[in-house]
């Protein structure tokens, strides 16, 4: 390997063609089966690097939008500003993960042996490459996670330090900035390392960051509700949610596999979400992704960004003890209407997007449907999901009256014993580093600079636009 | 197992999914408003919510057309009116007169809306300048010349047209084509919707300012589908690109009111 990079550097025009002719080197011919994910990419950035300078040369100066007054007060709301390579919401299909739909990864991605829910590693390896990934190529993933799972000592001391009045997402946050003593993009950059480096150091701290970051967030869940009890090492054997769902101390491996499924399907939703695009402009100022997964973090805990699905738990269950029991379609439909009568909306109903049911939510209820079909909470649940539409539509209060993601997380939850809701948002944020890092390390690929919009004043704006 | 799962996604097609298709249907409306017009059927929002952007839009293309014109009156046409009272809010409130007309391809909407003018007018001086007429019709193909009015109100009758899965696409091109003929130069489109502008505004931009498909409306087809030998149809009017006004209710929903100029 390293007897071709030398050549690579003396000769850049004829790099590929050594490459190819070494009988050393196996690069060429295993590319596409290469279990090695960054071999993989080293192969991929040369052509995609390439493809943006072609589109660029030709069509740089191609306008795509205006920009408005009213957009400038109201949260740059419809301004075309970044590019994200990782997934695209498509307003019939719902969210696509390089071009595949919920339901296509469902069907695509490999499983775990004996399970059938689709494993976050190989999401993880279909967001950098653009490509399914085999069953070789995500395990060798869930090893290389497994291997870079350690989390240095002060950061536990931290953690444990603690007071259990401070917010898990804070919690969080704070770990991930802490464990940036772990950097190997920081440590590089400091030691002057040229910028054609930086993707191969971001994806470094990239697969430590996903690896550490389940450890993390159990040790902040033991801690605040299991009285501090340590969590188990990493078992080599399991994979990267089932990892996970020991060390928080839960044993029942159909929550395993519903922890496998909310994992992938929450890691990305487009660039420009606070996550995500938080993230990405903290990475752009060369921060390492440690720093800048934390800032995505600090963005997540905002009432408005993460916490819905708390949100949809603590009305079902409200609606739950109101109705007193089982009730009728009838009866539920007259207490749905009232609701909307006295001004209030059915949280987790109405996607101003997306014109079908949030794919995100067919699958979490099919799950349900097989694993716990009599569960109360769900049966009120897929109730609601009967039920409200309907009366949305018949009532005109939303063209799209569809339930989103967060009407049912919480409820899967809550049945396996994650009761927990304030912790809902920290999975919700480990599921989202495979999104937003998986762009880091495509930004640094590309090149893309700081990113800094111009900002004006309100007497500069008149101004500009002729205002008196 | 893998067959077994696959198989369930695809015969898992909850009703609810398609419950709306409905909306797009001229049989579901014609019930509806036949037998069930004693409850006002209003999407999204109240009137009271939307007339005052719909106004400031009126008070901008007035400010734009009363340079060399003789006639103060604006033109002023609800696409697809339903039960809604919004049109009725716009005469209440509308500083100078309107000449106004309301289309709806149900007759009972009309008779309905007939019924709404005549009770205001009892007990709410509307300008007694303006006027209104009524008018069944498909929104698909109206029975105006080009260029006959100056603002264009569609309140969910896209959205209604969105509803159908197989043609919901084409057809809301053709209504985009349709309102652009109608409109004057400086006219303006005014769209209200819940969508967001993230997928609206790719929409409408797809759909502007396209070649329009040959519609069989009868004798009218010569004159305005006819296509030129040379190239562009004759006639062929353009709209500026979309912009978009949010719209926050008291209770969190989020409304959209979309608009583009006639160039």
């Amino acid at each position: 390997m390293s007897h071709a990079k030398t050549l690579g550097k003396l000769a850049n025009g004829a790099l590929k063609l050594q490459k190819c002719v070494l009988p050393a080197t196996n690069h060429c011919r295993q590319a596409s089966t290469s279990t090695n994910l960054k071999d993989v990419m080293e192969k991929i950035i040369p052509e995609k690097q390439k493809e943006v300078i072609e589109f660029r040369k030709k069509y740089g100066g191609a306008k795509v939008g205006e920009v408005t007054v009213d957009m400038m007060y109201g949260g740059m709301r419809g301004i075309r500003g970044l590019v994200t390579e990782t997934s695209v919401l498509d307003p019939d299909e719902g969210i696509r993960f390089r071009g595949y739909s919920i339901p296509e990864c469902q069907e695509k991605l490999p499983r775990a042996p004996g399970g059938e829910e689709p494993l976050p590693e190989g999401l993880f390896w279909l967001l950098l490459t653009g490509k399914i990934p085999t069953q070789e190529q995500v395990a060798a993933v869930t090893k290389e996670w497994n291997d870079r799972a350690g989390i240095p000592n002060h950061v536990i001391t931290m953690l444990n330090n603690f007071p259990s009045k401070l917010h898990p997402m804070s919690q969080f946050s704070a770990a991930i900035a802490a464990m940036n003593s772990e950097s190997k993009f920081a440590k590089a950059y400091a030691e002057g390392v040229h910028k054609s480096k930086y993707w191969e150091l971001c994806y470094e701290d990239s697969m430590d960051l996903i690896a550490k970051l389940p450890t993390v967030a159990a040790i902040i869940y033991r801690n605040l509700y299991r009285e501090g009890n340590p969590p188990d090492s990493i078992d080599k054997k399991k994979d990267w949610s089932w990892n996970y769902t020991s060390m928080l101390g839960f044993d029942d491996p159909k929550f395993v596999e519903l922890m496998r499924l909310y994992l992938t399907i929450h890691t990305d939703h487009e660039g420009g979400n606070v996550s995500a695009h938080a993230t990405h402009l903290v990475g752009s100022a060369l921060s390492d992704p440690y720093l800048s997964f934390a800032a995505g973090m600090n963005g997540l805990a905002g009432p408005l960004h993460g916490l819905a699905n708390q949100e949809v738990l603590v009305w079902t269950t409200k609606l739950q003890e109101s109705l007193g029991g089982e009730v009728t379609d009838d009866q539920l439909r007259d207490f749905i209407w009232n609701t909307l009568k006295s001004g209030q909306v059915v949280p987790g109903y109405g996607h101003a997007v997306l014109r079908k049911t949030d794919p995100r939510y067919m699958c979490q209820r099919e799950f349900a449907l097989k694993h716990l079909p009599n569960d109360p909470l769900f049966k009120l649940v897929a109730q609601l999901y009967k039920v409200v539409p309907d009366i949305l539509i018949e009532q005109g209060k939303a063209k799209n009256p569809w339930p989103n993601v967060d009407a049912h997380s919480g409820v899967l939850l809550q049945y396996y014993g994650l009761t927990e809701m304030n912790y809902y948002t920290v999975m919700f944020g480990v599921s989202r580093a495979l999104g937003v890092l998986a762009s880091l390390v495509w930004d640094r690929a590309l090149g893309l600079p700081i990113e800094r919009p111009k900002s004006f004043d309100t007497p500069g704006l008149k101004k500009l636009v002729g205002a008196s | 197992m893998l067959k077994c799962i696959f198989n369930l996604q695809k015969n898992t097609v909850i009703s609810g999914d398609f419950h709306d298709e409905k909306l797009s249907k001229f049989s579901y409306w014609k019930n509806r408003y036949k037998y069930r017009n004693k409850d006002v059927f209003e999407w999204f929002l109240e009137p009271g919510e939307i007339v005052e952007p719909i106004l400031n839009n009126i008070a901008h293309i007035q400010a734009q057309h009363s340079v060399g014109k003789t006639n103060s009156f604006l033109r002023y046409i609800d696409i697809g009116c339903g039960l809604s009272d919004l049109s009725l809010h716009v005469l209440i409130h509308c500083p100078r007169p309107l000449s106004a007309a309301m289309v709806d391809f149900v007759s009972e909407a009309l008779q309905y809306q007939n019924k709404r003018m005549q009770e205001y007018q009892q007990m709410v001086q509307l300008n007694s300048e303006s006027t209104l007429h009524l008018i069944c019709a498909d929104v698909l193909c109206l029975p105006f010349r080009a260029g006959e009015f100056d603002v264009a109100i569609d309140k969910g009758t896209m959205d209604a047209l969105l509803k159908d899965k197989g043609q919901g696409h084409f057809k809301s091109g053709l209504l985009m084509a349709e309102v652009t003929r109608l409109l004057s130069p400086g006219g303006r489109y005014l769209q209200i919707s819940d969508e967001d502008p993230d997928s609206r505004l790719l929409f409408l931009e797809s759909i502007s300012n396209t070649k329009r498909a040959a519609w069989n409306c009868g004798k009218r087809v010569e004159e305005t589908h006819e296509e030129s030998m040379c190239g562009a149809a004759p006639d062929f009017h353009k709209l500026s690109s979309w912009n978009f006004k949010s719209i926050q209710l008291k209770f969190g929903s989020e409304y959209f009111l979309y608009w583009a100029e006639r160039v």
